[in-house]
């Protein structure tokens, strides 16, 4: 019976699990077992206060690769145009490096739009909740990097609740889990 | 007796529904995040073959014998051997663009090994130091099939495969999503 106590106590103990989260999500009442931020800076250029931000897009990742479906699929057809019209200008071209790097942009370009097809039909099924933020940042006028946020979850997270979580951080990609942040590094 | 076992079990369910205390100390609009290093000491070989009728596209394949689930072990490697070989042909910048579920022309954000290999293994990167002895190792989010890139073996005898096809890209506009190789 002592043993027993003894036991239970002592596996309490060491059980216990204490939760470590930051108040912003606590005095919100925030509600998810796990989720992981990504962050993006296409440039590698640091945000400071002196730049002014302008969000691009905010919201499910199916919306997002829609709208960058839309870009990248004109600039195909500009490059399209393009090589088009240098080859009928000159048969030399042809071989050129410039318009073989155009052939092999439209070669993926085939091969994007029908992926994206697919990503867009097997989302629902396959996907976990994901969002992304992506956001430029400019410096007197002039563009100096853009920044991804890529938020994948467990569990749906309602717009205020993604809104925080964007806000945590501007550099640095982790994982939560049961009140516990961890980043990770590979050499 | 059988007092003392309810009343531990249900001490038991407290702790582990999450009935802990919380750190108000801790800074607003901020994480404190631990921060892990892990070296990998495995190293599989990576073999690259071109495109035919491209110039700035190649294959790179990495091949490391065994069963290996932690796909750091493969990841990790490859994007250095990479890194190598993008500087090799003369660039600095570069694109995934296969498989499609890590296709940065596609618009996938990630564009760092260390990010990628949480990404595509989501145990590396979980915080084991604030979890119980209870919770599990594998996360919930490693239940998701979109994330299975990398193609592991059914068997301990074959070979753990990870096959990726990149482009190269020479000045990269602000808006476009590329790794860079000197990083």
């Amino acid at each position: 019976m002592r043993k027993l106590i003894f036991t239970a106590l002592v596996m309490g103990t060491t059980l216990y699990a204490e939760v470590h989260a930051p108040k912003v999500l606590v005095d919100n009442s925030f509600e998810t077992a796990e989720y992981q931020l990504f962050v993006t800076n296409t440039r590698h250029v640091a945000i400071t206060q002196a730049m002014t931000a302008k969000l691009v897009y905010e919201g499910d990742i199916k919306g997002y690769y829609k709208k960058h479906h839309k870009m990248v699929e004109k600039q195909y057809k500009t490059a399209e145009e393009v090589s088009k019209r240098l080859s009928s200008m000159s048969g030399s071209l042809g071989n050129a490096l410039y318009y073989k790097d155009v052939q092999s942009l439209q070669n993926i370009g085939v091969a994007t739009i029908g992926s994206m097809a697919l990503n867009a039909m097997l989302g629902g099924i396959l996907g976990d909740e994901t969002y992304v933020q992506v956001k430029d940042y400019y410096l007197d006028g002039k563009i100096q990097t853009r920044l991804i946020k890529y938020l994948s979850s467990d569990d749906g997270l309602d717009e205020k609740e993604r809104k925080m979580v964007y806000s945590t951080t501007d550099n640095q990609s982790y994982h939560y889990r049961s009140g516990g942040f961890q980043s990770v590094t590979f050499k | 007796m059988n007092k003392i076992v309810l009343s531990m079990g249900m001490l038991a369910v407290f702790m582990f529904t999450g009935c802990g205390s919380v750190d108000p100390s801790m800074p607003q609009s901020s994480v404190h995040v631990k921060k892990k290093a892990l070296t990998i000491k495995t190293k599989g070989q990576t073999i690259f073959s071109s495109v035919a009728g491209s110039e700035t596209l190649f294959k790179a394949s990495h091949k490391l014998k065994g069963k290996h689930r932690a796909v750091a072990k493969i990841v990790v490697p490859t994007i250095n051997d990479i890194n190598k070989e993008v500087l090799r042909r003369g660039y600095r910048y570069y694109q995934i663009v296969s498989p499609t579920q890590i296709n940065n022309l596609e618009g996938f954000p990630i564009n760092n090994k260390n990010d990628l290999a949480a990404f595509l293994n989501p145990q590396t990167s979980m915080p084991r130091h604030e979890l119980s002895m209870l919770e599990t190792g594998a996360t919930l989010m490693d239940n998701q099939k979109s994330q299975s890139v990398v193609s592991v073996p059914f068997l301990i005898f074959g070979t753990t495969e990870f096959n990726l096809v990149v482009r190269l890209v020479k000045e990269p506009r602000v808006e476009e999503i590329v790794w860079d190789a000197k990083n």
